[in-house]
């Protein structure tokens, strides 16, 4: 018995001594996974991660890439800079990862980002908004394989230009993301349709549980349209408060949280139809056999509606195996030359990577809330997106804000 | 801008501040009879709202369910608040203020926690209840029902609570504890019990306010900290342990917050903490507060 073992192990030891490639081409390409996998944020950690570990396992499923299989090792941030740090850290310096990915946070991301263009590491930054991370403070490292924060602004500016209001009122959450989005909102509206009317301008304490006074302000200042940057908590609130006292028969409402497939479940029957929200990944309406095949592996394996933590996970995991195949090789040098030129098909269509900051051109769709007997929440209707060279920021805005860096 | 707009604003007004009416006067009791500023009031707020919601989920079937879960919902909160105060805040009465601030704190902190992990950090929600769900048309405009209803409540359970104070036996020594707990422990006064029922009181008080809330707001793990700051701006003004100061403040806020949003949108957020510093500075008692000798 002990001799057959022993020949066993000789035997493995030789293969390992004689083959020696054998035993590196099975060494898997490993990415590095950080994002809020508690806490508030793992609404979107969680899904991101399963998004991922479903594009990993349909590439291994088909040998993985350049022979190597992929491997994801998570780590929760906790929503904290400093946690994602360390773990980035740990991650790079003992795990060997090749790349990294992920988080929620956009103070997360920029401590990672950071790290990352010290290491020569490409970072994949996979659901965090703010359009900084990839302008003023990109760098060659640095990917962002989601929408930010300028372009669902600017698709809402433009659809609402197309709608024939003019008497604007504009409300959201009081802290840096409610008050960017209403400039970055405003703005690009006055530009597209300068005829249009500022009624008045209100700003809500993060978290208010009564939207009455702000309701009733709003029917009396005589305005017909209402942009909002409210989001989560604050616009479910909002909603149902609105909705019971007839506020969005009177005041039409436009908002990139709006349609927000998480509050949409919260919201559940209570969600006013007719209002102009926003998506990042209308399933329901692509209908391209790469997002059926995977809302239903989603399904399958969380029970769940995907969103945009989701997509982006499966997107980013299936950008970097393209562009190793396309470099044919992991070195980062390379990898990042081939991110800048490939075309991955992922669930919201083809995704390309623009050079100058690194951000995906992933759409923003905006359309209008409807009840549909196929799903238990409200689907938007009429979804459109615009060309994303028309609402991401251009070149020359981010050259200039480089430059005044 | 016309009449009717004005009074919607004071109507909205109005519902909140008979909401903030019920939750502050709990933290208005508890710290009139026992000295204690109990910082975890708005954790069983959102324990009320949490409970309400189970009892809503736990019986889909029943219609009235709502009002199960507003009935039971606060007991059950209430019941809580009981085994703290024997097991907990009972050993810190003598201690300085500071410490029961940390202690009422940390719960804060736990019950967030314990939160999260019954029922997860998505956003809950639970429907109007049917009977409650239409529209009253007046002047042009709507007003739910059930803001009417919320308009309602805060004076009818004031009432109860007046009369619970006034006109029983346990309500005239809860008040004869606030005014000096040592004379009546002298007197033979069982003080334990009695501070254990006015905190049971004062956490149901919470508890119901976070239940009525429910099916108009999104219940999570956060509410508990914007409502606790509100409802001590509410106190404040009122007056701290003042049983009518609480619902002038009430009032006071309510309107203040939903005038400052009609006028000055972008500046709103303040006008509720300007309030409270121009009392604090004026009389810093509270409008129907008795100063402290």
């Amino acid at each position: 018995m002990l001799k057959r073992r022993l020949f066993g192990v000789i035997g493995m030891i030789l293969v390992i001594l004689f083959f020696p490639s054998f035993s590196q081409a099975a060494e898997p390409i490993k990415i590095g996974y950080i994002h809020s996998l508690s806490g508030a944020g793992s609404v979107y950690g969680k899904p991101c991660l399963d998004g991922a570990e479903i594009a990993a396992a349909e590439i291994n499923a088909k040998g993985g890439v350049l022979g190597r299989k992929i491997e994801i090792i998570a780590r929760d941030d906790k929503t904290k800079p400093d946690d994602g740090l360390r773990e980035a850290k740990d991650l790079v310096l003992s795990k060997k990862v090749d790349y990294l990915m992920g988080t929620v946070s956009s103070a997360v991301a920029l401590a990672i980002s950071g790290f990352a263009k010290e290491q020569k590491k490409i970072f994949c930054v996979a659901t965090a908004q703010s359009t900084a991370i990839t302008s003023e403070k990109g760098h060659r490292y640095v990917f962002r394989i989601s929408t930010n924060n300028s372009a669902y602004c600017r698709s809402a500016a433009r659809r609402a230009a197309e709608l024939p209001y003019t008497k604007y009122y504009l409300i959201g959450p009081d802290y840096e993301y409610g008050h960017s989005s209403i400039k970055e909102f405003w703005t690009e509206l006055k530009r597209l349709k300068p005829n249009i009317e500022l009624v008045k301008e209100a700003y809500s304490p993060l978290g208010t549980p009564d939207f009455k006074p702000y309701l009733s302000a709003i029917l009396a200042s005589g305005a017909e349209i209402c942009y909002s940057s409210h989001w989560g908590g604050d616009w479910i609130a909002f909603a149902k408060q609105g909705k019971a006292m007839g506020y969005f028969d009177k005041i039409k409402d436009i908002g990139q949280d709006h349609g927000n497939i998480e509050a949409a479940l919260a919201l559940g029957k209570d969600m006013p139809e007719g209002i102009l929200g926003g998506s990042h990944y209308p399933f329901w309406a692509l209908k391209t056999p790469k997002s059926n095949d995977f809302v239903k592996k989603f399904n399958q394996k969380t029970g769940m509606y995907p969103g945009v933590g989701a997509a982006g996970g499966y997107a980013i995991v299936y950008s970097l195996a393209e562009a190793v195949a396309k470099a044919k090789s992991t070195d980062t040098e390379k990898v990042v030359d081939a991110l800048e030129t490939i075309k991955v098909d992922t669930p919201v269509g083809n995704l390309t990577i623009r050079k100058i900051d690194h951000q995906a051109m992933w759409p923003f769709w905006y359309g209008f809330t409807k009840f549909i007997p196929e799903y238990p929440f409200a689907i938007l209707q009429d979804v459109k997106a615009y060309d994303p060279a028309l609402v991401y920021q251009t070149e020359e805005e981010i050259k200039e804000l480089r430059a005044k860096k | 801008m016309d009449f009717s707009a004005f009074f919607m604003q004071f109507l909205s007004g109005l519902s909140q501040g008979m909401l903030m009416v019920i939750i502050a006067s709990g933290l208005s009791l508890v710290f009139g009879t026992m000295n204690i500023l109990n910082f975890a009031h708005g954790s069983f707020y959102m324990l009320g709202a949490y409970f309400c919601f189970a009892v809503v989920t736990l019986l889909p079937q029943i219609s009235g369910n709502f009002w199960i879960g507003l009935l039971l919902g606060p007991l059950v909160v209430a019941g809580i608040g009981g085994l703290i105060e024997r097991n907990v805040l009972r050993r810190i009465y003598s201690r300085h203020l500071l410490d029961q601030l940390l202690l009422t704190y940390a719960f804060i902190l736990i019950f967030d926690d314990v939160v999260k992990m019954i029922w997860g950090i998505d956003f809950q929600s639970i429907r109007m209840p049917s009977v409650l769900s239409g529209k009253l048309d007046i002047l042009n405009r709507s007003l739910p029902h059930y803001d009417l209803f919320l308009i309602l409540m805060g004076p009818l359970i004031l009432v109860g609570l007046y009369l619970l104070l006034q006109k029983t036996r346990i309500g005239r020594m809860m008040r004869a504890t606030a005014s000096d707990a040592e004379m009546m422990l002298a007197l033979g006064g069982n003080v334990r019990v009695l501070f254990n029922r006015v905190f049971i009181l004062g956490v149901w008080l919470g508890g119901m306010g976070g239940a009525l809330i429910s099916p108009q707001a999104a219940i999570s793990p956060g509410m508990a900290v914007s409502i606790i700051v509100e409802s001590f701006i509410v106190v404040v003004i009122g007056g701290l342990g003042s049983f009518w100061g609480t619902l002038l403040g009430a009032f006071i806020f309510g309107q203040f917050n939903a005038f400052g949003i009609l006028f000055l949108p972008r500046m709103a957020i303040i006008f509720p903490f300007v309030l409270m510093a121009l009392v604090l500075i004026i009389r810093p008692w509270g409008l129907l507060g008795r100063p402290e000798n």
